[in-house]
């Protein structure tokens, strides 16, 4: 094979362009990143799966949260704990409606992931209904000084069971 | 006699059903309660703020990070004098590298800028340079190399 030949003279300039442009790709220039945050539901083991299906009154349900950071800064995340229905789920624009239950707070480092587990109880004004418990992730603005719900948020549909004395 | 046993009986019982409450709070109740939690807390949210403009920068604040996160546990824990102590290790580390902050985003960018501009000219300098690196080598591997005519007699 004549290395000078023209169409293999192509060829391996061709692959030293691409592998080039691959290699700019993968510095962390700023630009070519996705800029994101996110928060996940996990059962008891931080693993996914195995979820309850139901929960009982005053005993605790005990969960795992896993959150990540990809925006590029360390982010004070806080996790918000809420009980909700059908009609009082949050949405991308709006948190729930419903009262805010327990607050975790973390620091998330750029590029990591932490987990967190969790013990919630479910009060006795809502045995014999079908909820959803809703954890809520809201990031501190070091800008504003505010804390700010980010549109990100997990829930677990619950039948909740009195226990009998 | 008796009375004195009925009052210290509901003394304790109240005693009793205090300290059940407060054991019993969240962590959010006791946040507003307790001076000293809201000094360091509030200390800890400055670092946080001075920590992220760093990062803004472009300096590399892991280390501050991780500090951070045992100071925000102690905290949480009620352990104040830990938290405090990690608090002033972050604040001089802030310090010193809010100082040179400047120079290591400038640096930081000309270090980039000098990255990409180098791994975009290897194509280029490959384009130029590899058939005249090819040709000199195949003129010295072959330079010794004589010509022989085929089927002379002598």
């Amino acid at each position: 094979m004549d290395l000078l030949d023209r169409e293999v003279f192509t060829v391996i300039t061709a692959l030293v362009l691409i592998g080039s442009l691959i290699a700019l790709f993968e510095m962390d220039l700023g630009w070519a990143r996705e800029h994101y945050i996110s928060i996940s539901l996990l059962n008891e083991r931080c693993l996914i799966g195995g979820y309850p299906v139901n929960a009982y009154v005053d005993t605790p349900v005990k969960l795992c949260i896993e959150v990540h950071n990809e925006l590029g800064y360390p982010v004070y995340a806080r996790i918000v704990y809420k009980i909700a229905d059908n009609t009082t789920l949050p949405s991308r624009e709006k948190p729930s409606p419903e009262k805010e239950r327990t607050v975790y707070e973390l620091l998330v480092d750029n590029g990591e992931t932490r987990y967190l587990r969790v013990n919630i109880s479910i009060p006795m004004e809502y045995a014999g209904r079908r909820i959803a418990i809703v954890f809520e992730l809201w990031i501190y603005d070091p800008e504003t000084n505010e804390w700010v719900y980010t549109g990100r948020w997990t829930h677990l549909f619950v039948y909740v069971i009195e226990v009998p004395l | 006699m008796k009375l004195i046993k009925k009052n210290t009986v509901a003394l304790l019982l109240v005693v009793t059903a205090t300290l059940l409450l407060l054991s019993t709070s969240t962590p959010l109740w006791s946040k507003g309660s307790d001076s000293k939690y809201e000094t360091l807390y509030n200390r800890f949210l400055e670092d946080y703020i001075r920590v992220y403009e760093l990062s803004k920068k472009g300096v590399n604040v892991s280390s501050l990070v991780s500090m951070l996160k045992k100071a925000h546990e102690y905290i949480e824990k009620g352990d104040y004098s830990r938290a405090d102590s990690i608090l002033d290790n972050v604040e001089k580390e802030i310090d010193r590298l809010e100082s040179i902050a400047d120079n290591l985003m400038y640096s930081n960018i000309v270090t980039r800028i000098v990255y990409a501009v180098l791994i975009l000219s290897i194509p280029v300098l490959f384009y130029i340079l590899f058939p005249r690196l090819y040709l000199f080598l195949w003129y010295k591997t072959r330079a010794k190399w004589v010509v022989k005519k085929h089927g002379s007699t002598g």
